[in-house]
């Protein structure tokens, strides 16, 4: 019974939070008449005994929902499975300035780092010209508060959120 | 921007909140040449002018800059001198803070107005993935961020990173909530201008591309959003939990149940991610998913496809939306 539970939870897609159709429903025998199905055997579905490919075919289900609901398919491998990957000595082989090397997870990872950095520093980095520019606006706002009257001597004018935070 | 008056400043009663000194203000912007000033939330409890700035680039071309000020907003104030400290720490949080914002624009996740959530919320969502110890960095007993508003100072001065058990509570680091008279805000947040800082945090040398890809993961498959909220104030004792929220706060359980919270860092009773509903959660959940799933097939499919170049990569990573339903159609 344990078995054929894991069986069922092979279909329980978490993150579409829905189990994907049994695929063993198809053995299910049709209703008799009058029949109370409350009364039927619960597992009755599920082949006997459960074999390594009946997982494989739950499996099958569970990605066809995914593809459906989520048009891909999740990877849930580990950060550690992830860095510690070789890489396949055909697949995954490519040509640097210092030869052939074989790409690991931790180089495509390095690799992603450098675009970041690079990207950052280039486009996505608050220019000088930004921070000329920001100053010289709060300066004349100020100027303005200070010269309406309408606030005591002393008002400041600071800037706040996404200007000023670091997080721009 | 925000008017900071002098300490002691008290406007005459007929004028509590400062609206009048504001309309003031805004006739002197007006005169200034200010374009389009509009003082439609002129009586709100902290009232606000909104403004174009037109800011002349060469002899041809003005550039209008979209501005609003308010007055004695000191919460936003501090929130800003929080978030600023925590990007100053290290170079990493605003690299990775740029990336994912670009990220979320990009998959379409990051509008307020359409339920999704805003730059801020992710900015909170990092800073909670960088500063506690995760299992997911496991080769490092520190976070990668230390969290300033729980730090134990004197536990740093023997180069030791600890939190503490209760914020300290002097009546100086207590201020009172603009808009929520009965709200007190502990407003302690330990400023780092100290080497030892440093020197503790300086041990964790991991990539932004690892750390890109930790951050889709925890929110992926790790963080529990059922069970959790996202919060900068967790303790030693570990993250916090919905039912403690709805008890010291008041949060509806029903309302956040199946969704991701995020609790402000001073305001904590204010939800940052109230704007979500359950689809609309939903499809940012997967975009973490999909995001990391993206990274693992570089890693192990790339070179067919060219993917485990950097620059691809991080260009499928940030796919444009709009662009993967042209191309699917």
């Amino acid at each position: 019974m344990l078995t054929k539970l894991r069986l069922e939870f092979e279909l329980w897609c978490p993150i579409c939070e829905a189990f994907a159709p049994n695929p063993f429903e198809k053995n299910k025998p049709p209703p008799k008449p009058n029949d109370d199905s409350s009364q039927q055997p619960v597992f009755n579905i599920y082949p006997h005994p459960i074999a390594a490919q009946h997982f494989k075919l739950c499996a099958q289900a569970r990605n066809e929902l995914r593809m459906e609901a989520l048009e891909f398919l999740p990877r849930t491998e580990t950060l550690q499975q992830l860095l510690s990957y070789k890489g396949s000595s055909v697949g995954n082989t490519v040509v640097g300035q210092q030869g052939k090397f074989t790409a690991t997870g931790n180089t495509v990872l390095q690799r992603l780092s450098n675009v970041m950095q690079k990207l950052y520093t280039d486009q996505l980095c608050p220019s000088k010209e930004f921070y000329e520019t920001r100053s010289l606006v709060r300066s004349k706002i100020e100027l303005i508060v200070n010269e309406s009257n309408a606030f005591p001597l002393g008002t400041k004018v600071v800037l706040f959120g996404s200007v000023a935070n670091g997080f721009g | 921007m925000c008017i900071e008056l002098p300490p002691g400043t008290v406007f005459d009663s007929s004028d509590a909140n400062g609206s009048s000194a504001m309309a003031i203000l805004a006739q002197a912007f007006t005169d200034g040449g200010m374009v389009e000033v509009n003082t439609s939330r002129l009586s709100a409890r902290i009232p606000i002018i909104m403004f174009e700035y037109p800011f002349k680039v060469d002899e041809d071309n003005t550039l209008m800059l979209q501005c609003d000020i308010s007055m004695q907003n000191p919460l936003a104030c501090l929130n800003t001198q929080l978030l600023k400290a925590y990007s100053s720490l290290d170079p990493r949080v605003c690299v990775l803070a740029s990336i994912i914002k670009r990220w979320a624009k990009r998959r379409n996740i990051n509008n307020p107005s359409h339920h999704t959530l805003s730059s801020y919320g992710y900015t909170i969502m990092l800073l909670h993935f960088l500063t506690r110890p995760s299992t997911l960095l496991s080769t490092h007993q520190s976070p990668v961020l230390p969290n300033l508003q729980w730090i134990d100072h004197v536990a740093l001065s023997q180069n030791r990173y600890s939190l503490l058990p209760a914020k300290p509570n002097h009546p100086q680091f207590l201020v009172r909530h603009p808009t929520e008279p009965d709200f007190l805000v502990n407003s302690y947040f330990f400023r780092p201008n100290d080497a030892r800082l440093h020197q503790t945090f300086s041990q964790n040398k991991q990539s932004v591309g690892y750390l890109l890809t930790a951050f889709f993961r925890y929110y992926a498959f790790e963080f529990d959003f059922k069970k959790h909220i996202v919060s900068l104030n967790n303790t030693s004792r570990g993250l916090i939990e919905k039912e403690i929220k709805a008890e010291t706060d008041g949060w509806r359980l029903g309302a956040v149940a199946n969704v991701l919270a995020i609790e402000d860092p001073f305001e904590t009773f204010y939800d940052v991610a109230h704007v979500l509903k359950q689809s609309s959660f939903q499809r940012v959940k997967r975009e973490f998913v999909r995001a990391y799933s993206k990274i693992v097939e570089a890693v192990w499919n790339g070179q067919a496809n060219g993917l485990n170049k950097g620059e691809a990569l991080l260009d499928w990573i940030c796919e444009d939306v709009a662009q993967q339903i042209t191309e699917t159609k």
